[in-house]
């Protein structure tokens, strides 16, 4: 049977093939081999709404929380959705941050270290950087999960972050929440670094992520 | 996950971006006392090695005095190393062999067949000939 | 002082010339070939240093730990091997023999090796180590430290701007082909660096100028070398090609220091240039229900895999071409011995035309933000 159905294929003739359809979505307890309606997934921990979602309480809220405007930074709201989109969301039907998260966290690593060099002090720096000081913990912690993921609920953005959890009556812990919160400013970064460009992006972390006399910096929540 | 990935290293082309000179080290030995060195101490006193030197800052230049035939011996960056007996050769022909030693880029040297005129990491930008694509004239 | 950065041979040369004009033994200094017994079995040939030699070696030992420890220009100008590594890097003039020098210190050197850590007070087995202790202000820790940052950074650039869509699986082996350690170890070795593997008492014994061992690189080094038989497998940071590697992110920071610029240009130069096709690195499990995924994903009909050619069904060799299309579009084309096999061969052709996408970066054109990897 099977030959001749490919024969029947091979004169190119695109016929429509019957296909099967599923009509039945579940609501509820989770029923092998039904499909499940997407109403109950598309939402986040909060109970927010992917579809149905107010700009003013997600994108402008971001935008203004974290200074776009000052620092002349055109993000679409497409964008800032993905960025606030984890992996973990809506089984990756959605656009996800993971890949802008992994070039934002190079730049900040990158950009917090140029940051460490240049403030630094030691008795033998080269042209002018001072590079004894880059191991020191003071310099890893400013890049780390744990002070990213501080910047973002000082700020109050963790709210409106779309993801899964692994296990609802469980720990933060236990369901990453730190790890899922710190993509977000990461790939916030990434975003910016490849729609606006690395001066954008080189002046937005230098003067706003790096600033110690902002509030809202990776300096202060660090020394919190 | 369905995407898996075979880890694999990238290839390096010296001379594709940066190119690193192959040859980075010639010893020169001779001896003091041998009449088959009677070349190499003319070399080595005249101003042929220095002005070689300048033309090659690339490279470094050792002398080594030893009993024995003089010899030539470069290291190169790949982890080899080429000795040319220079034994009874004239200051010229010493300078003839240095440059071959400057030259090479330290790998072996093979006899290439006729057919393999072109040697590339690239593939094919035609593609390779399918009878099953060929137009219909063509056809087998 | 210039001539002699340009012809790094004469000085070692003049001296050698010198010295045997006038008769003196030992001078010459032999290549590293002619050094290799081991500090042990110089004991063990009732080798021992007389007194006076004793000072003279104490001397030596200490100008050269000073000389490390804070390297002069002067000195870094008459090391052979440091001033052609400059040059066959073609660094720019204003990068420092000495900082290039720095760049070959790791902090691992300083570390005290001994046979056996119960052995400390025998000295039949206390090794005599290749290095002197360093300054941790004059090794190249936290430049390795920068390098790491600036090459994880512009290779991540790179490959996402070239191809957005990659997976991230595969982005990240695409970045180690680049800029793993075993990687750099051999982009170091092909910049011919050499390691200090002699004794620091060989070295004094043979005379050789403090200078030579600055343009060689320093790490931790057990003198247990092939020679005796036993070799210590040095794992982490201690090991051969960690050293090489850490040499080669230092001079990618000390070049961003100089300029930023120059460290791109310097990483284009020597890693991007490699070769690389990043669509071998892919290793799909299940093509086709991947594919069906992204269809559905991407709003596309759903893939028809269609049979567009045959040759020698009966035959012991036949061959089957197989098209997969959505709709009327094709978007890839596989063959194989059987149905089965060519079916998945054009599921594999038509993901992977969608994973290496490469856009046409052109100026005033949006950038592709890739929206994922399709998950099943």
């Amino acid at each position: 049977m099977f030959p001749r159905f490919i024969a029947r294929q091979s004169s190119l003739s695109f016929r429509s093939v019957p296909s099967r359809s599923i009509a039945f979505l579940n609501n509820g307890s989770r029923i092998r081999g039904l499909k499940r309606d997407p109403a109950s997934y598309m939402k986040n921990p909060n109970g927010l709404e992917y579809n149905s979602i107010n700009k003013i309480i997600c994108q402008d809220k971001v935008r203004s929380i974290l200074e776009f405007d000052k620092y002349n930074i055109q993000l679409s709201d497409e964008i800032i959705l993905q960025c606030l989109t984890h992996k973990s969301f809506a089984h990756g039907k959605v656009p996800y941050n993971e890949k802008l998260y992994l070039l934002g966290a190079q730049f900040l690593k990158l950009r917090t270290s140029i940051h460490s060099l240049k403030n630094g002090n030691s008795s033998n720096p080269i042209n002018g950087m001072h590079f004894t000081n880059l191991g020191e913990m003071s310099n890893k912690t400013l890049s780390s999960k744990q002070n990213i993921t501080n910047l973002i609920k000082n700020a109050g953005i963790d709210d409106i972050i779309f993801w899964k959890m692994r296990d609802p009556t469980g720990t933060s812990k236990l369901n990453g929440e730190d790890r899922v919160i710190h993509t977000v400013l990461n790939s916030l970064i990434g975003a910016i670094l490849t729609t606006n460009g690395s001066q954008t992006a080189t002046k937005y972390v230098d003067d706003f992520l790096l600033n110690k006399d902002n509030k809202l910096s990776l300096i202060n929540s660090a020394t919190q | 996950m369905v995407v898996k990935v075979i880890q694999r290293v990238s290839i390096a082309r010296n001379g594709v971006g940066a190119f690193v000179f192959p040859c980075k080290k010639v010893t020169l030995q001779y001896c003091n006392w041998g009449g088959s060195s009677d070349g190499m101490r003319r070399f080595l006193t005249s101003e042929r090695l220095d002005k070689f030197a300048i033309g090659n800052p690339y490279m470094q230049f050792d002398v080594l005095r030893k009993p024995g035939h003089p010899i030539l011996r470069a290291e190169y960056t790949n982890g080899r190393e080429k000795v040319i007996c220079v034994r009874n050769l004239s200051s010229e022909g010493i300078e003839a062999k240095l440059k071959l030693l400057r030259d090479s880029s330290g790998d072996q040297l093979r006899r290439w067949t006729k057919n393999d005129n072109v040697r590339t990491l690239n593939s094919s930008v035609r593609g390779i000939w399918s009878p099953i694509h060929a137009a219909k004239q063509h056809k087998i | 002082m210039l001539l002699s950065k340009q012809i790094p041979a004469l000085c070692g040369r003049r001296a050698t010339l010198s010295a045997t004009l006038s008769g003196m033994k030992s001078n010459i200094r032999p290549t590293s070939r002619h050094l290799s017994k081991s500090a042990v079995n110089l004991e063990s040939e009732g080798m021992k240093l007389s007194e006076s030699e004793l000072q003279g070696y104490k001397t030596y030992y200490k100008e050269l730990q000073e000389t490390i420890s804070n390297v002069p220009e002067e000195v870094a100008l008459q090391s052979q091997p440091l001033v052609t590594l400059h040059n066959r890097l073609e660094l720019p003039p204003n990068f420092d023999l000495s900082t290039l020098s720095r760049c070959l210190t790791c902090r691992s050197s300083k570390l005290p090796t001994f046979a056996s850590s119960n052995d400390k007070n025998s000295t039949r087995f206390q090794a005599f180590p290749n290095t002197v202790e360093s300054n941790d202000l004059f090794d190249n820790h936290g430049l390795n430290i920068f390098g790491k940052n600036i090459l994880g950074f512009h290779i991540t650039k790179y490959l996402l701007t070239k191809y957005p869509r990659l997976p991230t699986v595969v982005l990240n082996a695409a970045i180690d082909s680049y800029i793993s350690q075993d990687m750099l170890s051999n982009i170091a070795r092909s910049w011919g660096i050499e390691k200090e593997d002699t004794a620091i008492v060989e070295r004094y014994l043979a005379n050789e100028p403090i200078s030579l061992t600055l343009g060689k690189l320093r790490y931790f080094n057990n003198t247990l070398g092939k020679i005796d038989g036993i070799e210590r497998l040095n794992k982490g940071n201690f090991s051969e090609n960690s050293a090489l590697a850490l040499t080669v992110r230092s001079v990618i920071g000390v070049l961003w220091t100089i300029k930023p610029e120059l460290a791109e240009k310097f990483i284009n130069k020597h890693i991007i240039s490699r070769k690389l096709d990043v669509s071998k690195l892919f290793l799909f499990e299940q093509p086709t229900r991947e594919l069906a995924k992204l269809c559905e994903r991407e709003g596309l009909e759903k893939p028809i895999s269609r049979l567009t050619a045959e040759s020698g069904r009966l035959s012991k060799a036949p061959v089957f071409i197989v098209g997969v299309f959505s709709g009327e579009e094709k978007l890839g084309e596989g063959f194989g011995s059987s149905l089965k096999e060519a079916k998945a061969r054009a599921a594999t052709d038509a993901l992977l035309k969608w994973y290496c996408y490469e856009p046409i970066l052109q100026k005033g054109q949006a950038p592709v933000i890739d929206h994922g990897t399709v998950i099943v």
